[in-house]
């Protein structure tokens, strides 16, 4: 593949489009505000057009499987039977005139499936929070001995019976929690913004070239 | 429409954003000084030791003693638009290095992500990095997989790919947000060795409790950078560290005027 078409046009498109938008970012000139916004719009569209390329790939990935009875088929056809019923619930029932106006059953489906599988799932937070803490809260040395004392004076400042304890505990956990924790959190921030400007430089000036795939290292 | 806009439009700053576009240009000039410098030989740049990143070969060296497979989650991150785009650009580069150690170590390396829109990038990253190992039959499409777009069901789908394939390598890289602990936590179960990586301030924590190293904010964005061991793109942290020196004195000096009842530093950012 020439380098031309594989690492020089996206790099050139990337560049070009970038320049675009930072103008836009920074300019009050509202003829061009308008063209820029038109653009943005499009790589919005473009972007949703990839769920569509990612329903393709996934049903090939599965088929392959079930047809050829690999590991896991059972799971992959029940992954398209559910992806097809949904599908169709979804667009089929709409596009052939059967349900007009709202689709009610697309949303039982997802009030009923979707939303207390994402509640179950989050819940589970909890205990995996408690065991990452558990681990965590170790005193091996002074910077874990300072995590432990720091994390049960901000639990004790936000549960009553801290405040019943010791009427100090809520102040001295705002404390903790908005001044040396908001420093760091900030350091991490701006750190995170400068790293982000020289990434971007890096992708634009063709450095960093991880996310074009077809381009070999070295050229 | 291009022509009406050049010869008739009204042109200036919003408002707020000539002191950030001041800040850009200086930030051009000062990359540019130091790919330069860099170009001429002038000046060479180091950079520190991630040790993060040195574990990644470790831990696909264990993977591959165990026979086990490598996990690599890229996270909920697109690249559309927003915090996460750098994060999942940083995370595409490092999967690309390792794709080819799992590729010439023979060792099967499942890829897992949010955004559908990754499924041709990421497969053509791993198809590439397994071209450059010289094993293109080794590559494997279906090991490239999207989840599924939504949040928790993706982390439960990824927490299903650890607990069934149990990889001995979890490499958590890109943007993470309250599914960062479930899956960390899950890898944590079967024993793998794990490194993690986000700019997600309010999810570190989490990573550094339950993996086996993390990258901090910024060492995700330059671990590309790290990996390559090219002078121009170390020359380009470089630069971000003199930016932050840069940042670092405008900090102090606006606090030490706004001290003394001084708004100049305040006026000149809000410019």
């Amino acid at each position: 593949m020439s380098k031309v078409y594989a690492r020089d046009i996206p790099l050139a498109i990337t560049t070009i489009v970038a320049i675009f938008i930072i103008l836009d970012g920074v300019l009050k000139w509202p003829e061009y505000n308008a063209v820029a916004r038109s653009v943005t719009q499009a790589a919005s569209v473009i972007a949703s057009l990839t769920i569509l390329i990612s329903v393709i790939a996934l049903a090939r990935v599965h088929a392959y499987r079930v047809i050829r009875r690999r590991p896991g088929w059972i799971e992959s056809s029940l992954l398209l039977t559910v992806m097809f019923i949904t599908i169709l619930v979804g667009f089929g029932y709409w596009a052939i005139g059967i349900l007009p106006g709202e689709n009610e059953l697309l949303s039982d489906l997802y009030d009923a499936f979707l939303t207390p599988g994402d509640a179950t799932i989050f819940s589970l937070l909890c205990f995996f929070i408690a065991s990452a803490a558990y681990r965590a809260f170790r005193a091996r040395n002074f910077e874990s001995a300072l995590l432990l004392a720091s994390g049960i004076i901000v639990m004790l400042g936000r549960i009553p019976l801290g405040e019943l304890v010791w009427g100090g505990f809520p102040s001295l956990a705002f404390w903790l929690l908005n001044i040396p924790n908001k420093a760091g959190a900030r350091v991490i921030m701006i750190s995170a913004t400068l790293a982000t400007v020289a990434l971007y430089i890096r992708t634009l000036l063709g450095y960093e070239r991880g996310w074009m795939g077809r381009v070999r290292e070295g050229e | 429409m291009i022509t009406e806009v050049l010869l008739y439009g009204e042109i200036s700053f919003k408002e707020g954003y000539a002191f950030p576009f001041t800040l850009f240009i200086i930030t051009l000039i000062v990359f540019g000084l130091t790919l330069m410098l860099i170009k001429r030989n002038i000046f060479i740049p180091r950079i520190r030791r991630l040790p993060a990143i040195d574990a990644i070969d470790e831990a696909i060296g264990r993977a591959t003693e165990m026979g086990r497979p490598v996990h690599y989650c890229i996270g909920l991150g697109d690249l559309v638009s927003g915090y996460d785009v750098p994060q999942t650009i940083a995370s595409l580069s490092i999967l690309r290095h390792v794709a080819r150690r799992c590729a010439e170590y023979d060792t099967p390396l499942i890829v897992t992500f949010r955004w559908p829109g990754l499924q041709l990038i990421a497969t053509e990253v791993v198809r590439q990095a397994y071209l450059e190992a010289g094993k293109p039959e080794k590559f494997k499409p279906e090991n490239v997989i999207w989840v599924t777009s939504r949040q928790f069901a993706f982390a439960s789908g990824v927490m299903g790919i650890i607990q069934r394939e149990k990889p001995a390598a979890s490499f958590l890289l890109g943007y993470f947000a309250a599914e960062s602990l479930l899956i960390a936590e899950s890898g944590n179960l079967i024993g793998a060795i794990q490194v993690a990586g986000t700019a997600n301030s309010y999810q570190i924590p989490f990573f550094v409790a339950a993996c086996d190293y993390t990258l901090i904010s910024e060492e995700l964005m330059t671990a590309g950078a790290y990996i390559s061991k090219d002078p121009h793109q170390i020359g380009t942290v470089f630069s971000q560290d003199v930016l932050r020196i840069i940042s670092i004195a405008i900090l102090l000096i606006g606090a030490i005027l706004m001290s003394f009842g001084l708004k100049t530093v305040v006026d000149l950012i809000r410019m």
